[in-house]
């Protein structure tokens, strides 16, 4: 019973952790213009 | 003997009297100024009618040089210049890193009033000294060199920079004087409000050693992408326009961090080179002891430096795709293989050091079964990153591989591969140094369990992250996003070891400390720390040719072009070859160095009691 509790805790800590880098994986992609600018408008 | 004479011996009042003899000069030379000036201005004549002929473009620009400009001193010039400038670099870089990190360590044993720091600081900088007149010797000798075989090119640069050299050579004094200040009032000043005094010499001396680097760096950076003057090489802005050009902070965070990890690779060496020559037991505990903290500094640099790395040649592709080009996709390209290979080397030097370091503590075995998964992903990910793409074949062997590329092995090539096989192998040298740092303590807070499975977590999504973004972006969508994928997995490391280290430092807060069996460590794993140095030296005499040859045929990139016999981009073996004398003989210079301080030696080491 405990080691399930312990499992079933673990995957909502691996879901929320995965929902956070999501987070950041879409934020970046669409910032493109963050990094993208300095490649694609050369000075 | 007359009393006066008696006197001007006596050091002090020497002093006084020349400093007297140079005000004197000082305003005497002063005052005839102004009485010119305020002649020319009583007779009606103007500092513009002094100068003729009257300013042109041509006469205020960059020379145009001819084969004639380039005195012939029977051996190659370029060949000079690169011996001498790679072997002051390889110096300047360690005798401003080494201050770095000792103020760290004596403020660590200040705080913890752990005199073992302290000790290990003061021999630390005892290692950097010797080579700091080294240094300076080099330098003196590279601005020989230089005005002697490149006069055209160094007289352009002094017309740019103008009197910021001047600058430079004074902050060159400054640094000189707090370095000996720092080193030998080390133990005068070692107690109470004094040791406070001693640190803040210490933090004074960094800012003047970072000074020096940035403005050396600014130099550089101004040949490669010239900001502050046209085309024709006319000066149009200050000296802060012509310093901050586009990629002189992406240098500057290169260097200070590469010289960080270089420093620490080089005084670790000197521990293994100590711990194998000792004989007592106390002895080979000390340089154990040091050897792990030099080893800690340089990984803890390394770890971030593929991305400042990174960041350089983003600018280097953003200020001329032809230059960035020129690096990554024509004949330096190569090099870059050449690269995966020695940072494959550290990589794997630097983990098998860690491993071998964990088994000081009967706390390690409970790690041991996952070195096998960490070796396996630092191999495989060494391998992607040397695989190269673009392969010189002639018809037959194109004919037997079915085309330019494998078929298989041919998507390997490319940087998507290559920033996976990358990352992951940051994220494991970081897994091997936190089971490292975890091995002699166990957690005593509550909540260790579910601090576990959080770094667990972030370490699965980390790699898979790492994995979909590098293959997804990298192989099934359009190009444009191939960059931005790369900054998805930089992130994702960075997290890692971000949350990693935060994660720790709360977990292990009073942690019982298991003992360690300082001194007991392979000798094996004491090559390693020799591997590390030489593999970062010759990284470094690699990646900066390369940085310094994507120029091409130009002394200043589009402004002033190189008319001597050497302006041409080398061959690989010619220039694989120079690096390596200059690795050997900056390698012989500081084996010179560890037998210098080796002389005269009086610590008396301190004995581990656990």
């Amino acid at each position: 019973m405990k080691e399930r509790r312990s499992l079933i805790i673990w995957i909502v800590v691996l879901t929320a952790t995965a929902a956070v880098f999501y987070a950041i994986d879409q934020a970046i992609m669409a910032g493109q213009g963050l990094p993208l600018n300095w490649i694609l408008q050369p000075a | 003997m007359p009393t006066w004479r008696t006197g001007l011996t006596r050091p002090g009042l020497r002093f006084w009297a020349v400093l007297a003899i140079f005000l004197l000069a000082a305003v005497a030379a002063g005052s005839v100024e102004a009485q010119a000036s305020d002649t020319l201005i009583s007779s009606g004549i103007t500092d513009q009618d002094l100068t003729s002929p009257p300013v042109t473009e041509e006469s205020v620009g960059a020379p145009k040089l001819g084969p004639r400009d380039y005195p012939n001193i029977g051996v190659s010039s370029r060949s000079v210049v690169w011996v001498v400038a790679q072997l002051h670099l390889f110096f300047a870089a360690f005798v401003l890193a080494v201050p770095l990190f000792v103020v760290v360590i004596e403020w660590i044993g200040q705080t913890t009033h752990d005199r073992r720091y302290d000790d290990m600081a003061h021999e630390f900088m005892k290692i950097s000294l010797t080579a700091y007149s080294i240094t300076a010797l080099l330098g003196g000798t590279l601005s020989f060199v230089l005005f002697l075989l490149y006069p055209g090119f160094m007289a352009f640069l002094m017309r740019v920079f103008g009197s910021q050299v001047l600058v430079y050579a004074g902050l060159f004094f400054a640094e000189s004087t707090l370095l000996y200040i720092y080193y030998y009032s080390w133990r005068r000043l070692s107690s109470g409000n004094g040791k406070w005094l001693h640190l803040t010499l210490g933090l004074l001396l960094n800012a003047v050693g970072t000074s020096l680097l940035f403005i050396a760096n600014s130099w550089a950076t101004f040949t490669m992408a010239p900001s502050g003057v046209t085309e024709a090489g006319v000066v149009t802005g200050g000296i802060w326009e012509i310093m901050r050009g586009p990629l002189w902070n992406p240098l500057n965070l290169h260097r200070f961090i590469a010289n960080i990890a270089f420093g620490g690779a080089m005084v670790g060496a000197y521990a293994a080179f100590k711990f194998l020559s000792s004989t007592t037991k106390a002895d080979k505990a000390h340089y154990d002891w040091m050897g792990y903290t030099a080893n800690f500094i340089a990984v803890l640099a390394l770890l971030p430096l593929p991305f400042a790395g990174y960041w350089l040649m983003a600018e280097i592709y953003a200020y001329s795709q032809q230059m960035g080009i020129t690096a990554m996709g024509g004949i330096l390209a190569w090099l870059f293989i050449v690269q995966a290979v020695l940072i494959g080397t550290i990589l794997l030097a630097a983990n098998y050091y860690l491993w071998s370091g964990m088994s000081r503590s009967e706390g390690s075995k409970r790690y041991d079964w996952i070195i096998k998964y960490i070796a396996g992903v630092l191999v495989l990910g060494f391998l992607v990153w040397v695989t190269p793409h673009t392969l010189i074949l002639s018809s037959d062997e194109i004919a037997t591989l079915g085309g330019s590329h494998h078929h298989i092995l041919g998507p390997l090539g490319i940087m998507p591969a290559k920033n996976i096989a990358v990352n992951l192998m940051l994220i494991c040298t970081f897994l091997s140094f936190q089971l490292y740092r975890r091995s002699d303590k166990v957690a005593t807070v509550s909540w260790e369990k579910s601090g576990n499975a959080l770094m667990t977590a972030i370490y699965l999504v980390a790699i898979i992250n790492v994995i979909f973004a590098g293959v997804y972006y990298g192989y099934f969508t359009n190009t444009v996003y191939k960059v931005g994928a790369s900054v998805i997995q930089v992130v994702s490391t960075l997290f890692v070891i971000i949350s990693g280290v935060i994660l720790d430092s709360f977990m292990y807060r009073n942690a019982k400390i298991l003992p360690s069996r300082w001194g007991q460590v392979s000798e094996r794993s004491q090559y390693a720390l020799f591997a590390l140095p030489v593999a970062f030296t010759w990284l470094m005499a690699l990646m900066g040719y390369v940085r310094s040859s994507v120029r091409g045929h130009w002394h200043v990139y589009g402004v002033l072009k190189d008319a001597s016999p050497d302006n041409f981009i080398p061959t690989i073996g010619y220039a694989g070859n120079m690096m390596t004398i200059v690795t050997v003989l900056f390698l012989l210079m500081v084996l010179f160095i560890f037998w210098l301080a080796s002389l005269g030696e009086t610590r008396k080491p301190y004995v581990e009691q656990s």
